[in-house]
């Protein structure tokens, strides 16, 4: 297992694309926060006379470092796909995947191995990303509840999302074993993004609409971004999220332990 | 004697098409054994089973004695190497690094690279990428990655496609080396028929999914026959002479022909003068591995 591990973070720490993707998530904070930035000089520089008659609440209106922390949640699934999937997907490709049967590695811990090295990306991107968004951010746009305990609660409560998407990312890829795969699992937030007005359905059903909206791990994710503070079903929306890793890694492993490789 | 390698009548099924049926085989230990087979015969399908890449339908085999279904299984793998029809490998990285990549996966030192790379002709290539390697430089690579690991059985597949005449024989060098010096035994399948011949020390003759025959490379001496080859005109005059004379023989093309049954020279030029078949060429010859395996899979017209 460990010899594994080693195999596939060379192969991860290696290749030029984690690094790329890498060096996106910390330019996407550092231009939120400039934008943020050219935003509030904005609305501070316009003269009083122009603002007669409009009712503005200037310091409401100002960006502070605090929803910058949130801006790339949503995304994140992409981008943790572009580097973790197309690891996955290329071991298939170039059917190095076979070096490690071979030689007597178990699916179930090559299996493992990739999920262990795709929640590594996961943690790393997403640390990445906190630590430029709150040192660029703080420094320059500063907080104005941030460390709250709702906020760090809030911030927290993403991670069992992002590990159940990822999770969800290396199910597909090692299933589907080819780039369609990779494409379905980059594009799988957006797909169910879209298709979440189906909710409106479950209208007459408020509990089953709300039970949905905490299991499908998108849509968890908008309603944590959305909330004020910590969602009031907070342990019961963390338990889901482990659910579907737990079942989703097993269903994998099930899958790959049956299949026929080249 | 000692088998590396046997299977009992072991079947893989795709949907309604049996690619293995109750294929039996044995691989001594420290040999070179030779899979002969036509394309689809379902030599990479076996050797793909054995390698853990498929899984049979039914039957079984061991591996070093141990069974398939046993949980040891996985530990003496760690004692094979094979390359299973294209090589696999990392194109971005370079050769050592390509090899670096499976000393991790083996949790071994790097030290005995060099000499790999220098053992398959890889040594100066450097930094550069194996997706700019020739096809005969990843074939080497290939086999290099099978090396890595110190195996004690080698699985090669079609190992020497791709590599030129040069390459072949270095090929072939390394892999009589490696079995005489190392002990390895070597399972190879090869479409190379000729250069099977100069390997193997055993055969494995694959039809339609199933073993029609094994034999040492001694019984395969002792059964190929003697042959009268022959260049006409016209082979199907020829075998109109020969079926009228009760003789065994095998058509290659419209000109050349085996012909198996001893007879005597002179009747046979006169009766195919009779039918206008002009004889250009005569000579007598041994039967080859190729000629053998034709007649095993029914290539011989006149039995």
């Amino acid at each position: 297992m460990f010899n594994l591990l080693a195999e596939n973070y060379r192969r991860l720490f290696k290749g030029k694309r984690f690094y790329i993707v890498l060096a996106v998530i910390v330019g996407v904070a550092v231009l939120f926060t400039l934008l943020y930035y050219f935003l509030n000089s904005l609305m501070t520089g316009i003269p009083a006379n122009e603002l007669e008659g409009v009712e503005v609440q200037v310091e409401n209106s100002k960006l502070y470092a605090d929803s910058l922390l949130f801006t790339l949640k949503s995304d994140m699934p992409l981008l943790i796909g572009i580097t973790a999937g197309m690891l996955i997907v290329q071991d298939f490709r170039n059917n190095t995947i076979r070096n490690k049967i071979i030689i007597g590695h178990s699916r179930t811990n090559i299996y493992l191995c990739t999920f262990i090295v795709s929640q590594t990306v996961m943690l790393i991107y997403e640390a990445a990303y906190f630590v430029t968004a709150a040192l660029v951010g703080g420094i320059v746009l500063g907080f104005d509840k941030f460390p709250s305990g709702d906020m760090v609660g809030q911030l927290l409560m993403t991670l069992p999302v992002q590990m159940a998407l990822t999770s969800i990312i290396v199910f597909f890829c090692n299933t589907m074993k080819n780039i369609g795969g990779f494409v379905l699992s980059i594009t799988m937030t957006y797909i169910v993004g879209i298709f979440s007005i189906a909710l409106g359905l479950l209208n007459k059903f408020p509990k089953a609409q709300e039970l949905v909206g905490e299991i499908v791990p998108t849509l968890q994710m908008n309603m944590i971004l959305s909330s004020d503070g910590v969602p009031e079903h907070a342990a019961r929306m963390i338990v889901f999220m482990i659910a579907i890793t737990v079942v989703s890694t097993i269903s994998g492993i099930f899958l790959f332990r049956r299949s026929d490789l080249k | 004697m000692d088998y590396i390698l046997q299977t009992q009548k072991l079947c893989k099924q795709y949907g309604k098409f049996k690619a293995l049926n109750e294929l039996t085989i044995n691989v001594p230990k420290g040999s070179i054994y030779g899979m002969v087979g036509r394309n689809g015969a379902g030599k990479t399908t076996l050797i793909r089973i054995i390698t853990g890449l498929n899984n049979a339908t039914s039957g079984e085999f061991s591996l070093f004695g141990v069974k398939n279904n046993d949980g040891k299984i996985l530990e003496v793998r760690r004692k094979t190497g094979a390359v299973v029809e294209t090589p696999s490998l990392h194109p971005e990285m370079s050769a050592k690094d390509n090899l670096i990549q499976q000393t991790k996966a083996l949790g071994i030192s790097d030290e005995k690279l060099d000499d790999i790379l220098k053992l398959v002709g890889l040594a100066n290539t450097g930094k550069k990428k194996a997706k700019n390697f020739s096809l005969g430089m990843r074939q080497r690579l290939g086999i290099a990655f099978s090396l890595v690991g110190d195996p004690e059985f080698l699985i090669l597949d079609e190992p020497i496609n791709g590599l030129d005449p040069q390459g072949i024989i270095e090929v072939r060098e390394m892999l009589m080396r490696l079995n005489k010096e190392k002990g390895i035994t070597i399972l190879i399948s090869s479409h190379i028929l000729d250069e099977l011949a100069r390997l193997a020390t055993h055969y494995g003759f694959i039809e339609q999914g199933h073993v029609i025959k094994e034999m040492s490379a001694e019984e395969l001496e002792k059964a190929c026959r003697t042959a009268l080859h022959v260049n006409v005109n016209n082979t199907a005059m020829l075998s109109e002479v020969l079926d009228g004379m009760g003789a065994e023989y095998r058509v290659y093309s419209v000109n050349e022909a085996d012909i198996f049954t001893p007879m005597q020279v002179t009747p046979l030029v006169l009766a195919l003068n009779e039918k206008n078949c002009f004889v250009n060429s005569m000579s007598e010859r041994h039967e080859s591995l190729e000629s053998y395996f034709m007649g095993l899979v029914g290539g011989v017209r006149n039995v």
